[in-house]
Parts: C-alpha cells; structure tokens; sequence
C-alpha cells in the first residue's frame, strides 16, 4: 500500500502517476489506465479544493476471483451536507463544472463516499482487471 | 517547472502544446500569452496540441474549453490536435464536451482543416549551380558524368 499526502497540485500529479503505475504493474489496458489515472485526478483535486489537504492510499485487492486497485481519499475538511446532491451532474459548491464525483463514478467499477459535516471525506474508488 | 507555455506560429497559425502537468499558474499564463499573440498577429487560426497529455481531466477540459472560447471571440479557429484515443473515450465517459472545437489526429491535419499544406520545396525552385551551367550550355554541369 502507497500513501501520498495531498496538499497542492504538484500533489494531483504525484497521485495519479502513483496510481498510473500501479495500474501498469497490474496490467491494466491502455483505456483503463487512463480512466484510473483521470479518476484519482479529479478526487485528488477535490482533496485540494473542498477539502483542504488529506491524502489517498493506492493497493492493489484481491477478492476472491478478482484482482484489481483501489485508492481511498480522505480529507478532514468541511465534509458533505448532501452526498446525493454532490453526486448529481453539474453540482458544485466552487461554481466549477461539477462533472468530477460523477464522472469519475462512471470510470471506476465502484465509487463510495463517506462523509460527516464538519469533519470530513473519504472516498473510496474500485477498479477491477476484467 | 511548468511555467510559461511558449505559443509558436507557423506560418500565420498559432500552436500551444499542453503538457501533462499543468498548473493554475501555467493557466493563466497560457490565457495571457495565447491572448496577446492573437491580438499581435490577428492569427486566423491556433491549434492546440494535446499529444503529451495523457490525462484530461475536468480541470484541464474546462481550460481548453476556456481558451477555445477566448480565441474563437477573437475570430481565431481553433483545433485540437493529437488527442490519444483512450483520453477521448475518457472525456465522452465523464460526460465533457470541449464545445465548437474540431480536432485532428496530427499537426498536418490539424493545419489542413484550418486551410494550409505543409508541401515539399520542389527542388527545380531552388536550382543548383550545376543546374544553371548546364541550362546555359557551358558544359561545366556535363564534366562529373
Ligand atoms: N473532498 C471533499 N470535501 C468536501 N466537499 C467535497 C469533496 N469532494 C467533493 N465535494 C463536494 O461535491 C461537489 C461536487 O464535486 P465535483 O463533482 O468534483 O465537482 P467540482 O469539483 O467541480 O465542484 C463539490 O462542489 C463539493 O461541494
Ligand atoms: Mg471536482
């Protein structure tokens, strides 16, 4: 298991080229690399922006036929109000496009969030090798 | 590290490379100086050229989509050039569009879709001092064969 500290940008970057890599190891296709790597992306990048710093745990998991990655966020920042609300298409708080929780759902094979008001966000992402 | 994004022309077109790594600052940069060329060259067109950027996220859609918008009000014709397949499949799954721009797969095709042809100099054009000797008869051009 990897864990890279996310405070700024150059922090996104080192998040997804973790999380790139371990996808190669994996042997990820070409097409799933990139969804991971753009995923990680835009949750890191939440990390930085709602949630004001955290990190993410990058590990390979073996279920019982399956083997895949998965990368959880967690920030102690403001938390979500309303993670339904947060999920929808076109919703930001920063008045950004709001396409990253979405978007990065539809990437991933799972995408799960907790999240307390005031105490902060963790969001778990699940890729599985087909 | 990833400051300044130099803006090219070639020919009249203007050309931008995006990077991997790019920053709120390199952003705003990349706005400034996109800007500015098209305000000192009246360039007809820019390209941007995506081939390294083996992510685009939402961040960096809306920057492209943003600096599109910005050149097309300004009458510049914009092209996207050399994004790889997987980052398409990528960008229609999250649900991002990059609005009104067109893309093309290379350089080349990108400046033929705004209206220019990279073409070979034809060699005649550029004669050689044999080539005029020879055409003027003196024989000169005759003696190496
Ligand atoms: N780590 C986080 N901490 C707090 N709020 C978050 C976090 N991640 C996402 N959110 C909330 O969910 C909303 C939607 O996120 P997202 O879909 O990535 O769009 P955007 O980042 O453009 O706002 C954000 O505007 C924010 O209100
Ligand atoms: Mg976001």
């Amino acid at each position: 298991m990897q864990r890279i500290e996310i405070r700024d940008e150059q922090d996104i970057v080192r998040a997804r080229t973790a999380a790139r890599s371990l996808a190669e190891t994996l042997n990820f296709s070409v097409v799933d690399k990139t969804r991971i790597a753009t995923a990680v992306s835009e949750l890191a990048r939440n990390v930085v922006v709602h949630g004001g710093g955290g990190y993410v745990e990058v590990e390979s998991v073996n279920a019982e036929k399956r083997v895949g990655m998965r990368c959880v966020f967690v920030d102690q920042g403001p938390g979500i109000e309303d993670v339904e609300r947060a999920m929808a298409e076109g919703f930001s708080t920063a008045g950004t496009i709001g396409h990253g929780l979405p978007g990065a759902r539809r990437l991933m094979d799972d995408l799960s969030i907790e999240a307390t008001p005031g105490q902060g966000t963790r969001v778990e992402i699940i890729k599985w090798i087909p | 590290m990833s400051e300044a994004i130099p803006v090219l022309g070639v020919g009249p077109v203007l050309l931008v490379s995006i990077q991997n790594e790019l920053t709120d600052r390199s952003v705003s940069s990349l706005h400034r100086a996109v800007l500015e060329r098209i305000q000192e060259t009246g360039a007809p067109a820019l390209l941007i050229d995506v081939t390294a950027s083996e992510v685009i996220d939402t961040f960096i859609g809306r920057i492209l989509s943003e600096t599109a918008r910005m050149a097309q009000l300004m009458n510049t014709d914009v092209v996207l050039v050399g994004m790889q397949p997987e980052v398409a499949i990528t960008l229609l799954e999250m649900g991002l569009e990059i609005p009104n721009v067109r893309t093309a797969m290379s350089l080349e095709k990108g400046l033929e879709a705004v209206g220019y042809r990279i073409t070979k100099i034809d060699d005649d054009a550029n004669p050689s001092v044999a080539d005029i000797t020879e055409s003027l008869g003196t024989g000169v051009g005759d003696a190496k064969d």
